[in-house]
């Protein structure tokens, strides 16, 4: 791919629309079509992002899209997994060692970890929304003690398309979590589960006065995870979604991502079920 | 050692909790306490569909044989499913394969008792069949939700 030339990008008083630039220095191959990028600085680093929170990344010549944080490392590099779907994205998931790729942010509202600190937590992850998600499990795991119960429950349309394979298993071996992945379509050798997230909800022992829920996945799958959840008498405004809109600024100023009086880049894009229901049953939204 | 009665266990069991104690004492009398090792098969398709199921606990893999491919899982059922409609209907045999992923217990209740039974009483034949008729409903939209193909590659998720 073609990469940014390193001079490109003003440090000094730079503007939050001006993109710093960074090198690959890791890239991890994920699955198929998903790949993880762990960016270094060339110059000065942008704030560090907490979980849920996104970047806007750019490649040179292609365009600028936002990608969700997948780990937060604490010396200024940036880790995001991002996955194949054309366009930018498939010209970052091309991108190798030394690269050069532009970077905006943190931006948005990420996941509310230190209001879950003394309650049950449910996690539920569909497809690449664990990439999100994973940052939490890392913060849930370092601090285990401050959490009550916790279930990852990962839905994948099928077993090689699992994101974050091999840590899921050390996470379900560890038993610090009760971790459960579900496929919509099995293939030889496949022991787990066949079918919707929601099915593996249904065994999971839930005490709605003390659980929180992040979610985050295709739309419609969170409307049914948020549907079960609530139906278990989880309240609404215990339940987080990551929404997913067309984020192109990021800073509330292009609309695009507006959805009814928020905006997902910057009141986003982890918002509560209770806020978001009724907007996302707008079809026009 | 706590001793529960059939009754008390089908209480305990999601899909009969909601129903009145008097139809639960009835279908208690035609239930019995089965189990299966991990790859036991629990309905065979084509054959005979004496009744079904009620999973306690443990996982059952519910697909269809395909020739020099074996059992194709198309639907996983937990504790609180049930498993199996072909009772209901002629020429009652079942239309899937179900196949114990791991240890399973489970209630079978045995449609020779059941069916005459409901036949007499259709108030209670009714209510059994609209809950039937729930289980199915979740069981198309689960399906219809995995033909959306939510996860597939044309679709962008999340930031």
């Amino acid at each position: 791919m073609s990469t940014i030339p390193e001079s490109v990008g003003p440090v000094a008083g730079r503007g939050s629309m001006t993109p710093v630039p960074h090198r690959v220095v890791d890239v991890v191959h994920e699955t198929r079509e998903t790949v993880t990028l762990t960016l270094e600085p060339l110059s000065d680093p942008i704030a560090a992002p907490t979980a849920g929170q996104f970047s806007m990344l750019w490649a040179w010549g292609a365009g600028e899209v936002p990608i969700s944080v997948s780990e937060l490392a604490d010396d200024g590099r940036l880790v995001h997994t991002i996955r194949d779907v054309a366009g930018v994205t498939k010209t970052l998931c091309a991108a190798r060692r030394g690269d050069v790729l532009g970077v905006r942010g943190p931006y948005g509202r990420g996941w509310g970890i230190d209001a879950a600190r003394g309650h049950d937590l449910v996690i539920v992850a569909g497809g690449i929304g664990l990439a999100p998600l994973r940052p939490v499990v890392h913060a849930v795991l370092s601090d285990r003690q401050a959490f009550g119960h916790v279930s990852l429950v990962v839905g994948a349309r099928t077993e090689q398309e699992l994101l974050f394979r091999a840590e899921l298993d050390g996470w379900w071996h560890a038993h610090e979590i009760d971790v459960r992945t579900i496929v919509d379509r099995s293939s030889p050798g496949w022991s787990g589960s066949v079918g919707v997230v929601t099915g593996e909800l249904v065994g999971l022992t839930i005490d709605p006065a003390s659980t929180r829920a992040m979610v985050c996945g295709p739309e419609v799958m969170m409307r049914v995870v948020a549907q079960h959840l609530t139906d278990r008498a989880v309240p609404a405004s215990a339940i987080e979604v990551s929404v997913e809109r067309n984020m192109q600024c990021a800073v509330k100023t292009c609309g695009h991502c507006q959805l009814g009086p928020f905006f997902a880049c910057t009141d986003g894009p982890v918002l509560t079920w209770d806020v978001v229901e009724s907007l996302l049953t707008v079809r026009e939204l | 050692m706590v001793v529960t009665t059939m009754a008390e266990e089908l209480a305990a069991h999601r899909f009969f909790r909601l129903i009145p104690a008097e139809l639960r004492e009835r279908l208690a009398g035609c239930a019995k306490n089965v189990h299966f090792a991990p790859g036991e098969r629990i309905c065979v398709e084509g054959t005979h569909a004496s009744g079904f199921f009620a999973v306690r606990s443990g996982r059952v893999n519910v697909g269809i044989y395909v020739p020099h491919q074996g059992l194709q899982v198309l639907e996983t059922r937990h504790a609180g499913d049930v498993i199996g409609f072909s009772w209901l209907f002629p020429p009652y045999r079942w239309q899937i394969d179900a196949v114990a992923g791991e240890q399973v217990r489970a209630i079978e209740l045995h449609a020779d008792c059941l069916l005459p039974y409901l036949e007499e009483h259709p108030a209670d034949g009714y209510l059994l069949v609209r809950m039937f008729a729930q289980e199915m409903e979740e069981t198309i939209q689960s399906t219809r939700l995995r033909l959306l193909d939510v996860y597939g590659r044309d679709r962008v998720h999340h930031p």
